[in-house]
């Protein structure tokens, strides 16, 4: 049974002074426990076709607000499992009244798993490749799309 | 080395040990000669148990409450609790003392049990480079501790988990009371360095460190649900999955039945699945009797439970692991883990999986 990570509410507009500044929208973690913020390896975010850069992404957990580039260093910041995180976009303007298509993509670094195996004790599993051979060829690594049509109101 | 022979020479004594003590404390349900009543507790120490993960899909919809859970627990008898602190903790790594009193008023509440805490532990928070060993530590302690507030004393370490972070933390367990169980999960096989690695630490420090086996090592058989899938898809032919499945139940060939499929106008879809039943390398339970004295705590994995009145996994040979696990003295819980959410239909639901499960097992056990 699918499950859905974009949730349908919680998408808008954001105001600032009066001026429409960007939109935001709400989703849930796709795995099964919650993370500490810095193993949310790799995003990507497209609305209607449209790639926004990273650095016009921000990640609201809980009411505190991280820009894409204080997310790699959020060591202490838990994501809660099931609480959703809020994704917020700068978009001057930003998007009609109606319906969008947004895409989301991300990798989770799944932080407990053997990246290194210096020992070999377990080759039973997979070699362990050098992070720079990523992401190609292993297998743990693994980038997720996920997309749904959303309707914005104001 | 290959299975028998690493068994034999890592754990030998032990082994005769274990089953000699097993032979005297041998499961028995019959009443005995001077039996008045007819209800006699069955004579051994394996108890039941869920690991919440069993609901994630629920809980992470907010569907159901964490106290929805443990009633629930306590309703269908399976009293231990096995959880992961990085799902069911609120503000996780830092619950408030309020929080922690509210898990005791349940446990009170509902009678159960916590007895073992799920650990990841995050050895690559940082993008560039995992944690040293000294770090590995002073992070480790962050769960160490928040299972001691809950009353967890069993910690279930995931396959990846530094064996120099185990070794390390054993002076630490045995000074607060906590074992931890490294998980044998597939496709690690019994016979391996890592195993080898744990059973030569086991030895010395039995109470701080050991074996936990994860149950999905004795899956034998394909998912029904995923097989009903790749029908519904058009990639698989109903009546060529049913008798390559039989055949396989039967211990007929492979050879002799992939020759077979090959007559019966086959879709690439039918000659995989062959490739795929016949793939499935379960554990044999009999290895588990020379191990199990190293073994406090089951992790009872599961996928798919049969359809209908029958209460028996669709998969995994619980029907042959408990009785082995009765007779040669486990002293400890299962904890049912429902992991089959990926598969599950629209009438599959996580609660009844998990019933459906402790049917099955309070049949095999007598209680």
């Amino acid at each position: 049974m699918e499950e859905k990570y974009i949730l349908k509410y919680g998408f808008r507009n954001v105001y600032q002074a009066g001026r429409i500044t960007g939109f935001q929208f709400k989703f849930v973690i796709p795995y099964y426990r919650g993370i500490y913020l810095s193993c949310l390896d790799e995003f990507s975010v497209k609305v209607d076709g449209e790639n926004f850069s990273l650095n016009n992404v921000s990640i609201k957990i809980g009411e505190r607000i991280f820009p894409w580039k204080e997310v790699d260093v959020a060591y202490d910041v838990f994501w809660t499992y099931g609480d959703p995180a809020t994704v917020i976009v700068s978009k001057p303007g930003g998007l009609e009244t109606g319906l969008h298509t947004i895409e989301l993509g991300m990798f989770i670094r799944k932080s407990y798993i053997v990246w290194t195996d210096p020992e070999g004790i377990y080759d039973f599993v997979i070699p362990p490749l050098p992070k720079s051979e990523l992401p190609d060829k292993d297998p743990r690594y693994g980038f997720q799309t996920f997309s749904d049509q959303l309707s914005l109101v104001i | 080395m290959n299975r028998k022979h690493f068994i034999s020479t890592i754990a030998g004594a032990t082994a005769t040990a274990v089953a000699g003590a097993g032979a005297i404390a041998a499961h028995s349900v019959e009443p005995g000669e001077n039996s008045v009543s007819l209800i006699k507790a069955p004579d051994h120490k394996v108890k039941r148990g869920v690991a919440l993960y069993s609901y994630q899909r629920a809980l992470k919809s907010h569907s159901v409450t964490l106290e929805n859970c443990i009633e629930e627990l306590s309703d269908i008898g399976a009293y231990g609790i096995e959880a992961i602190g990085q799902v069911i903790i609120k503000d996780y790594p830092n619950p408030s003392d309020r929080w922690i009193g509210e898990w005791w008023e349940m446990m009170d509440k509902y009678g159960t049990t916590p007895v073992c805490y799920t650990n990841f532990h995050d050895q690559w928070l940082q993008k560039s480079r995992p944690m040293t060993t000294a770090e590995n530590l002073e992070h480790q302690m962050i769960d160490f501790n928040l299972g001691r507030r809950m009353g967890f004393t069993k910690f279930r370490m995931l396959v990846g988990t530094p064996i120099e972070l185990m070794e390390a933390a054993i002076p630490v367990c045995e000074k607060l009371g906590l074992w931890m169980g490294l998980e044998i999960h597939a496709p690690v096989p019994f016979s391996s360095r890592l195993i080898e690695r744990i059973l030569g630490l086991a030895e010395k420090h039995p109470d701080a460190i050991g074996l936990l086996p994860d149950m999905g090592i004795f899956q034998k058989y394909p998912s029904p649900s995923a097989r009903e899938q790749q029908i519904a898809q058009g990639t698989l032919t109903r009546d060529i999955a049913l008798y390559i499945e039989d055949a396989y139940r039967k211990g007929l060939d492979k050879a002799e039945v992939v020759s077979r499929v090959k007559g019966m106008k086959p879709r690439p879809g039918d000659t995989s699945y062959a490739d795929m039943v016949y793939s499935a390398n379960p554990e044999d339970p009999k290895d588990l009797i020379p191990i199990m004295k190293y073994c406090r705590h089951i992790h009872g994995k599961f996928h798919e439970m049969n359809k209908g009145s029958d209460y028996t996994d669709a998969r995994i040979i619980y029907d042959e692991v408990v009785p082995v696990l009765m007779q040669y003295g486990y002293d400890g819980y299962i904890c049912t883990e429902f992991e089959g959410q990926r598969f599950m239909d629209a009438g599959t639901d996580e609660f009844d999986q998990v019933r459906r499960q402790h049917v099955m097992l309070k049949r095999l056990m007598g209680k």
